[in-house]
């Protein structure tokens, strides 16, 4: 997709959202909870729209596109904080395509991916517990790297095998458990590259992330042109503008590495999508404080929205690709690889 | 405000290749002088080397020798500053100042000196900062007032980096009372009669800082570039786009190279942690720069983007200065036998000039919150 036509396709999804996700709608799920009627709309109207699809063949049951087009509509989908389990369903979808033969799953079933929690068990010879699954409780299907297979397979957990302990992440979204029965568990080979499954998920969580860092910019340099104090608006005070700046460093920054490594995954290299991640990790972190550090008093209520895009930074640095985790993947490639490398080769 | 991503083309690949060849054969290690990125040592030899195969001055017209992209120039500046290449002599002049001349130059100072730009036979300077102009710089003072076919100049300027080893100064001058419409650019030749350089110890002991007397010196008007005035927006220009350079972030890589291959010995946990940390943000600023040359080979002036980068980026070497030391775990001492640790300490002290130079990073936030309409 030409640069001209990934724009107007951002704008399309960009009002897309804007007109099925309002900041209130996204409030009142999580009050109201997921499995209400606006969040079941509200996914309704996702799958209509094919975009957890986006970026699988069509031969596959996919909507066409590549990385570039995926992480333009996930971008778009943190951008309105919409409470929807895109990242986790397009994954598993993506998984499902790949293998042979490719699994199918319609449009009224739900497949997550559940990204590899260190606290689950390694090994699937016995009773085990899934850990960390964002949206599991809404699953029909739960897709999953078999921890003692090197890679080579996928488990596949069906929601009837499954019993779900519901938990909550830090921006009140479904994050649950799941104990499964290992002789209940579906296997199938995985047949591509063992961290091609990490790596996507992680390529997924950055788009989300960027999204939000792009929004949480624009409200805060809306908050501080409009909020008055001693005479003036916030934004007018050079230590105000500093939190700025960073907000959009961090902001620009993300984004583009997000799309650098949409770029190299479409040219077959998909450990790019781990350095994005671990950027965006840290330059979340910052924006969040940078953020609430504009606003005030203000930033830290419910009622004001930012808090709705603080949150899910915070839950998404942890997800699909930690910090922690990513440290020593990075570390190893700078050191094996050569530092300057890393860099040339990404 | 977006970058668009964007990678090297087989042939860009290419060149970083040939670049990192030439490398391999004339800047064997140990055979000459590490620097910190830009201000890297004198080589006058190794810079007409340069010369030769076209890397310096790229972005100048075709017909002086020029005729390549701000993306090759990274290309080629990247693989230089990795490793410390002696790149001083020439820099200035392939950074700004020819591009400069050639924007504005008459044909007469073209023809005259963008071919020794492009050999690198030319070395320029910056003449800007004076004791009452530095993040102020439209409040300098130093005046050039027109007389007969020239321009008699009066005043100083400070801060001016390798001013003793230049061929050519670009001075900033006052030639009327306009705040910022009384400013007018002038090429000087060093050794005019008048023009009295002395050098301004730096922290670290080197003496390439130099502080310029302007005691009657008579400018020819032909070396006056471009018009009478226009010389804020044209230094401006300078500035502008280089500030989202290669040169901005990897002041320090040919320490993190050695430490990173485990040359001060294995990196414990805590070192690859900080090794990761230190790859993941580098692969983040380098992706902006690469952008933003691309951005400039579209002809476009991403003067916001670029500022916004310098000031994270510096701010990033500093951080590489601090991480590295520590895990040294010593003081690392300017007059060590290992060159690398002599680097180090000398980027130890040196560091925090990284964030003044070329526009502060207080200036630099004040640009990008005007850009973003604050």
């Amino acid at each position: 997709m030409s640069a001209e036509h990934r724009s107007e396709f951002e704008t399309l999804l960009n009002e897309f959202f804007t007109e099925t996700c309002p900041p209130e709608l996204v409030q009142q799920i999580e009050d109201s909870g997921t499995n209400s009627a606006p969040a079941q709309e509200l996914w309704a109207a996702i799958t209509e729209m094919e975009l957890p699809r986006i970026g699988i063949e069509e031969s596959h049951g996919g909507a066409g596109g590549g990385p570039e087009e995926l992480v333009t509509a996930l971008r778009a989908h943190g951008h309105a904080a919409a409470p929807s389990p895109l990242a986790a369903s397009h994954v598993a979808l993506w998984a499902l395509a790949k293998t042979e033969p490719s699994i199918a799953v319609t449009n009224d079933q739900l497949a997550v991916f559940a990204y590899p929690d260190p606290r689950n068990s390694t090994t699937t010879t016995m009773a085990g517990t899934v850990h960390g699954v964002a949206w599991g409780r809404h699953a029909d299907l739960i897709v999953l790297p078999s921890p003692d297979s090197n890679g080579a397979e996928l488990l596949l957990i069906a929601a009837e095998n499954a019993r779900v302990v519901e938990g909550t992440d830090l921006a009140g979204m479904p994050l649950d458990s799941l104990h499964f029965d290992a002789a209940q568990v579906e296997r199938t080979p995985w047949p591509g590259a063992p961290e091609a499954l990490t790596h996507r998920a992680m390529l997924a969580q950055a788009a989300l992330m960027s999204g939000a860092l792009e929004a949480v910019t624009a409200l805060t340099i809306e908050y501080v042109k409009t909020r008055e104090q001693f005479g003036r608006p916030l934004g007018k005070f050079q230590s105000v503008q500093q939190h700025i700046v960073q907000l959009q460093q961090m902001s620009t920054m993300s984004a583009l590495a997000v799309d650098r490594a949409a770029q190299q995954a479409a040219a077959g290299n998909t450990f790019a999508a781990v350095l994005a991640k671990a950027l965006v990790n840290e330059n979340a972190l910052l924006a969040v404080r940078a953020a609430h550090q504009a606003h005030g008093a203000m930033g830290m209520t419910r009622e004001y929205r930012l808090q709705l895009f603080t949150r899910r930074l915070n839950a998404w640095v942890g997800q699909a690709g930690s910090r922690g985790e990513l440290t020593p993947l990075i570390a190893e490639s700078a050191h094996r690889a050569g530092f300057a490398n890393v860099l040339s080769t990404n | 405000m977006r970058l668009e991503g964007t990678s090297l083309t087989p042939a860009e690949q290419a060149l970083a290749e040939e670049v990192r060849d030439f490398i391999r054969a004339e800047l064997t290690p140990g055979s000459y002088e590490l620097g910190l990125g830009m201000p890297g040592a004198v080589d006058r030899e190794f810079s007409r080397k340069l010369g030769a195969r076209g890397w310096i001055g790229m972005s100048l017209p075709p017909e002086y020798g020029g005729g390549r992209s701000a993306v090759e120039r990274l290309i080629v500046t990247e693989e230089l500053l990795s490793v410390g290449a002696p790149v001083a002599y020439h820099w200035m002049g392939d950074r700004q100042h020819g591009p400069n001349i050639a924007a504005n130059g008459t044909q007469e100072q073209k023809d005259s000196l963008l071919p020794g730009i492009v050999s690198g036979e030319l070395s320029f300077a910056i003449g800007m900062s004076e004791p009452g102009a530095g993040s102020d710089l439209a409040n300098l003072r130093s005046r050039a007032v027109r007389e007969g076919d020239g321009w008699r100049v009066h005043g100083t300027k400070v801060w001016t980096t390798g001013a003793h080893y230049a061929t050519h100064i670009i001075a900033l001058l006052r030639t009327s009372d306009d705040r910022h419409g009384g400013l007018t650019q002038f090429i000087v030749e060093r050794d005019l009669p008048g023009l009295t350089i002395t050098p301004i110890p730096f922290i670290d002991g080197t003496a390439d800082f130099c502080e310029l007397f302007f005691d009657g010196v008579l400018i020819p008007d032909s070396m006056r570039l471009g018009e009478v005035g226009a010389g804020w927006g044209q230094n401006t220009a300078e500035l502008a786009l280089e500030r989202g350079g290669v040169d901005r972030w990897i002041s320090l890589m040919p320490v993190l190279r050695h430490w990173a291959a485990g040359g001060w010995g294995p990196l414990n946990e805590s070192a690859l942690g900080d090794l990761a940390k230190i790859t993941t943000r580098m692969w983040g600023l380098r992706n902006m720069s690469l952008s933003i040359a691309r951005m400039v080979d579209e002809g476009k002036s991403p003067s916001t983007e670029a500022a916004l980068t310098k000031e994270m980026a510096t701010r990033f070497e500093q951080d590489c200065v601090q991480l590295v030391t520590e895990h040294f775990g010593r003081a690392p001492e300017p007059t060590s036998a290992d060159p690398f640790e002599a680097l180090l300490a000398q980027a130890v002290l040196v560091s925090p000039s990284w964030t003044i130079r070329g526009g502060t990073n207080e200036i630099l936030r004040n640009i990008v919150s005007k850009g973003l309409g604050l």
